[in-house]
């Protein structure tokens, strides 16, 4: 996660404590695209990921006054963007938390340090895509942000070892699907 | 390819539907600035008619007894003067809400001393205007008092009064606006180092380059 970005985000939050109305508006204008990037990964369609990123905004208006540690700013509002996506899609996640869950489990044991070869971003964001549900979550939160596991656990609200492995098979299913592209080509 | 520039890729690739962001971003306005209605409109006209209205009648009547009425209380004419600049405050106000054509919301939504844990400006100068009217009316009162024991008793009310309320929320004020000052300082500096070893960062790289193609 970029110090700047978090640096000017405390910023923008404290003139806003401060009474400095726009630094509110600067803080969404700076937040808005990732939000929206990571709620459109768990969204149906583009029209309910927008509907969405507007809900997230009105809590985190309201509740901006109960965050405590300006550090985890970021991790806190990926928190509530998921917990708005969970609220608006709560059937459908349910069933395929369940699936991807067995899934996460089932390979856990070897779940040695993943990693990536370096692909284009382009393929990456092709490639999210076609992951299931979870898998795209852990990977997003991961390659947006850099979040580390226990950041990504808060955020999906699961232990260190479950998004570990879940980030692992992730990063497995991604790079069989590039790789599988890339062949075809 | 770093992580940021990675995540600007990906974000520059989600391609969004212009429509679906323009409503998006026309209720986000909404959000933060809420366009007067025709109603609001007239009520806020008629607010700075009316407090302009207060402004001239107070403040006529405020001068107009000290030359007809020598013997008038001095409390009274300031009351009268009090409520001609209350006249005066709200037709500003109003004034400014109609030249602006929209009422702002996110900050009064938020501006409650438990929600911000800081006293907002207007909180501290509300605060102090009272103090002070409610200060100058016991001195008024108590210099009046045909008992001069009464008489201190109230003025002493009023210093406690000002005391209690007033020294309490300056010292509040002070503190919080003291302490975001600071952090605001630590935050901007920290940004500033931030910035300066990201303009490095590739300065060094570039020398590190050159020495390997050197070698």
């Amino acid at each position: 996660m970029s110090r700047e970005r978090q640096l000017r985000s405390e910023l923008l939050l404290l003139r806003y404590r401060a009474g400095e109305e726009s630094a509110l508006q600067e803080f969404v204008a700076l937040w808005e695209r990732p939000l929206f990037y990571y709620i459109r990964r768990l969204a149906d369609c583009e029209e309910d990921a927008w509907d969405m990123l507007q809900e997230v905004w009105l809590r985190v208006i309201r509740n901006i006054g109960t965050l405590r540690n300006p550090a985890a700013l970021t991790a806190w509002l990926y928190t509530i963007a998921r917990h708005t996506a969970s609220n608006h899609l709560r059937d459908t996640v349910r069933t395929r938390e369940l699936h991807d869950a067995e899934a996460d489990l089932s390979s856990t044991k070897d779940a040695t340090e993943p990693s990536l070869p370096p692909f284009a971003a382009e393929e990456l964001h092709q490639g999210l895509g076609q992951l299931s549900l979870l898998h795209r979550e852990v990977l997003t939160l991961h390659f947006l942000e850099g979040f580390s596991l226990a950041e990504i656990a808060v955020i999906v609200d699961a232990p260190v070892g479950t998004v570990k492995s879940r980030l692992y098979n992730a990063k497995k299913a991604l790079r069989k699907i590039l790789e599988t592209e890339v062949n075809h080509e | 390819m770093s992580d940021s520039e990675l995540r600007d890729k990906l974000l520059a690739l989600e391609k969004v539907t212009p429509e679906f962001e323009a409503k998006y971003h026309d209720q986000m306005k909404a959000v933060f600035e809420r366009p007067l209605t025709p109603t609001t409109r007239i009520a806020n006209v008629v607010a700075m008619l009316m407090g302009i209205g207060f402004f001239i009648l107070f403040s006529t009547v405020a001068v107009a007894v000290m030359w007809l009425e020598p013997g008038f209380p001095l409390v009274g004419r300031l009351m009268f003067a009090a409520g001609a600049l209350f006249g005066l405050a709200f037709a500003v106000l109003s004034g400014l809400i109609l030249k602006r054509g929209s009422i702002s919301l996110t900050f009064w939504r938020n501006a409650t001393l438990r929600q911000l844990r800081t006293v907002h400006p207007a909180a501290f100068g509300l605060t102090w205007v009272f103090c002070v009217l409610v200060m100058v009316f016991c001195q008024m009162m108590g210099s009046q008092a045909p008992d001069a024991a009464k008489g201190n008793q109230i003025i002493l009310g009023g210093i406690v009064g000002m005391v209690l309320f007033g020294i309490p929320i300056t010292i509040l004020s002070c503190a919080t606006e003291a302490e975001l000052l600071l952090r605001e300082k630590f935050l901007q500096l920290e940004l500033q180092l931030t910035e300066l070893k990201d303009l490095v960062k590739p300065e060094q790289g570039k020398e590190a380059h050159s020495k390997t193609e050197d070698a």
